[in-house]
């Protein structure tokens, strides 16, 4: 078993130092490379399989000491999630880089992308998970201007570089404090330390960096502006980055799980920032008219959530979430080109009722009452919702994270009936049942399969309970933060219907600020505007000093 | 004489203002390969004359060497001559000597980190003199497109500048890493900003020399990409010092 994981790691690597000192192997790069993807991807599966089955954590330390690699129940759900993610954007570069050049350092890239992910997952000491963490940045900086012809490709993958890089210096701080608390290495040591010493002070400061290095690493508010903007790169590596390593942050947090469980008020922090990232991102996402960086923004949002849930601490929740958004936004990326395809010949604007009535003598229409509508938007994602959980767990309602993931599935069921409201539907019966029962299906799933994923990643239920504990409020608080989002929600349906009602006209003073804020929305909030400033008045200030001190 | 020696042995590991001294000279130099030595050898000097005196370092020195890699990391930023460029990195480098445990610097493993260190830096001013023997110049924004013409040269600049910039599993990165755990958190977060500074400085790097569309309409190029030989040469150095920080980490690691 333990051949298997030293192979499963050194695998990628080999095949991208053998394409790398290959120069004519250019032609034989794409097939190389795929069947070391789909190696990996049989040897994930197994080790995945075989940690299910056996229930217990293997490590192995090479070279005597150092690197420590381990396969837990983390690394290797991840490591298969990696592999899958790999081999389909492998299989699809093959014919999507046909014809461009630089294949051979393309897939060395590619594979040596896949070796620091893998080993990023599976590391067992502090330096690997460094190093990987590290290098994953700089090849993806190298993966997203694979296209040099291009200088945009340059620029926004430098910008993704170096906000990775303020996450690798938080990580950086975080490793080396615990390094001197703890003098070791062993990433199982330091936790089962931390735990025993019951080291608060550590703790918090350990817990708040790492978090910091998540939120860099997934494009949380004001360190996101790189995300929407690197869709210069080839769209496999455009999928691979939204697919998995933008999750890299939840990855992680769950990686210093035990270190969370001891702080006291990070998690919270941790939660505000995410669901402002969430709304910051959704937002921006629905004013897009680019398709792939409506994608950008729509991943900076799911990002937002997965960190958000793990602020209340669903940390395994956040797993399932990146798995799942990694399965559809990759597939989003690579049916990308298609849609856009598709949409050259059909517009895919929906015709005028009138129209189709009487020119193309289409069947009538109708929308669904507004009064029902309204009823099941309220009613019915919360009885769903309230009673599959319930049946997972009696005592949900004494989780103040539960409670909150609750109140936010409760939201996104109601938007999703809501959403339905203006669909033109023939048979309204149909229609409705079908809604519903795409929706039980949809809400059971997501309840079954998170509480089997808590199961499997964190088996303790003492150590869960303490997760949710750390992500506690004052009550006071607790109440008031649910109060005020309901609020927040309620005013905006009240606002769309009432909009809908006038013809999609605000008044006078409503239309003034819909246009401001819109404005700011189109400036994305200007944070890019801000960084470019910045950083433009401080390269301006080094060419003043150089002018100045120009003989020393 | 201690004392005396300290003040000596700032102008090999210099600290700004004492960099003028390395500065002054390594301009004089026209010769790529002394420039490559001078960057190899001069803090060698240093870290030998720190071993022959073993001077008491005050503190303030430690503080004054880190705002020296600082300034000159920040002022690498929009440097244009890649021959500079490395220059400035070297000043931005060394000085960190100085936030290492003096019994650590003045010994055999001083010398050897320090060699590991700066012998990327000394390729870099080499493979800066291939570029000009090729385009005139190495100058940034002069040479876009260098991928494009010259594969083998772009591979060996770009991995030298990766082990310029402290990046793994290149030995400054496991030297920094080293470092930040003998230093207490207040330096440690300035030395971060430092590294964060060559992050920055190395992507404009990359950026202005090898990407974009080739310079070959501007600037007549007079020879071919790099030979295989000199591929081979140059990529057993830097695998050389790749893997010598792989095992410089492994001791450490193994230390613990």
């Amino acid at each position: 078993m333990k051949m298997l994981l030293v192979l499963l790691v050194s695998a990628p690597l080999l095949s991208a130092v053998f394409l790398m000192l290959n120069e004519r192997g250019a032609r034989q790069a794409p097939r190389v490379s795929l069947a070391l993807a789909v190696g990996v991807f049989a040897v994930a599966g197994w080790l995945l399989g075989w940690r299910i089955h056996q229930g217990v954590d293997v490590s192995m330390a090479l070279l005597g000491g150092w690197p420590i690699l381990r396969l837990d129940a983390l690394g290797a759900l991840m490591a298969f999630v990696i592999a899958g993610i790999s081999l389909v954007v492998h299989a699809y570069s093959v014919r999507y880089m046909a014809e461009e050049e630089g294949q051979r350092r393309y897939y060395a890239l590619l594979d040596a992308l896949v070796f620091s992910l893998l080993l990023m997952v599976l590391a067992g000491d502090l330096l690997s998970l460094l190093l990987a963490w590290n290098l994953v940045g700089v090849l993806l900086f190298f993966l997203l201007g694979h296209n040099v012809r291009r200088p945009a490709a340059g620029r926004y993958a430098g910008w993704g570089l170096l906000t990775f890089r303020v996450g690798d210096v938080a990580l950086i701080l975080a490793a080396v404090l615990l390094f001197d608390a703890y003098e070791t290495l062993d990433l199982a040591e330091i936790f089962q330390r931390l735990q025993q010493e019951d080291d608060r002070m550590v703790a918090q400061w350990v817990g708040a960096l790492v978090a910091f290095a998540a939120m860099a690493r997934s494009a949380q508010f004001l360190l996101h502006a790189w995300l929407p903007y690197t869709m210069e790169g080839p769209t496999p590596v455009s999928a691979l980055m939204h697919a998995g390593i933008v999750n890299a942050g939840g990855i992680l947090i769950n990686r210093f799980a035990p270190v969370f469980a001891h702080t006291d008020g990070v998690l919270p922090w941790l939660f505000v920032i995410g669901l402002f990232t969430a709304v910051v991102g959704s937002i921006l996402m629905l004013c897009q008219n680019d398709i792939k960086k409506s994608l950008g923004y729509s991943t900076m949002g799911q990002m937002g959530f997965m960190i958000m849930e793990c602020g209340v601490g669903a940390f395994s929740l956040a797993i399932y979430h990146l798995i799942a958004h990694g399965i559809f936004k990759g597939t989003l990326f690579l049916g990308a080109g298609g849609i856009i395809n598709e949409a050259r010949k059909h517009d895919g604007v929906p015709k005028d009722p009138l129209y189709r009535f009487v020119v193309e003598r289409g069947v009538a229409v109708r929308r669904p009452p507004w009064k029902l509508m309204a009823a099941m938007t309220l009613i019915v994602p919360l009885l769903v919702l309230g009673v599959a959980h319930w049946l997972v767990d009696e005592e949900i309602l004494q989780k103040q994270g539960a409670l909150v993931l609750l109140f936010f599935g409760w939201i996104t069921g109601a938007q999703l009936i809501f959403s339905t409201y203006k669909a033109e539907v023939v048979n309204l019966t149909r229609f409705l049942a079908l809604m519903l029962f795409s929706f039980v299906i949809v809400v059971i799933g997501y309840v079954l399969v998170s509480h089997v994923f808590d199961l499997f990643l964190y088996p303790d239920p003492a150590f869960r309970a303490s997760l949710y504990a750390a992500a506690d409020i004052e009550l006071i608080w607790f109440e008031l933060v649910l109060l005020l989002v309901a609020v927040v929600v309620v005013v905006g349906w009240v606002l769309v219907y009432y909009a809908d009602e006038k013809g999609g006209r605000f008044g006078r003073g409503l239309s003034r600020a819909w246009l401001r804020f819109y404005a700011l929305v189109s400036r994305e909030f200007y944070v890019p505007d801000v960084q470019t400033l910045v950083s433009e008045r401080l390269l301006k200030l080094a060419r003043s000093l150089n002018r100045g001190l120009r003989w020393m | 004489m201690a004392k005396a020696a300290l003040w000596v042995i700032v102008f090999f590991l210099p600290v700004f203002p004492a960099t003028l001294l390395f500065s002054y000279l390594y301009r004089r130099l026209s010769d790529p390969r002394q420039r490559a030595a001078m960057i190899v050898l001069w803090p060698q000097l240093g870290v030998l004359l720190l071993w022959l005196f073993q001077p008491q370092i005050p503190a303030w020195l430690g503080w004054a060497a880190l705002f020296s890699a600082a300034f000159y990391g920040f002022r690498a930023l929009v440097l244009k001559g890649l021959d500079a460029w490395a220059g400035f990195m070297a000043l931005s480098l060394l000085p960190l000597a100085w936030l290492l445990p003096s019994e650590a610097v003045g010994s055999v493993l001083g010398h050897v980190m320090m060699l590991l260190v700066t012998l990327p830096l000394a390729v870099l001013v080499l493979l800066a003199a291939e570029i000009s023997d090729r385009y005139g110049a190495a100058y940034l924004g002069l040479t876009p497109g260098l991928l494009a013409e010259h594969p083998r040269l772009t591979g060996l600049l770009v991995t030298t500048l990766l082990a310029v910039l402290a990046t793994p599993p290149f030995p400054a990165f496991f030297v920094m890493l080293g470092l930040l755990t003998e230093v207490g958190v207040s330096v440690a977060v300035g030395l971060l900003l430092v590294w964060y500074l060559w992050g920055w400085s190395g992507v404009r790097v990359f950026q202005q020399l090898a990407m974009g569309e080739e310079a070959a309409a501007v600037v007549s190029v007079t020879a071919g990409d790099v030979s295989c030989q000199a591929l081979w040469r140059y990529g057993a150095l830097l695998a050389g010092i790749g893997l010598s920080g792989v095992v410089l980490v492994w001791s450490m690691a193994g230390g613990v």
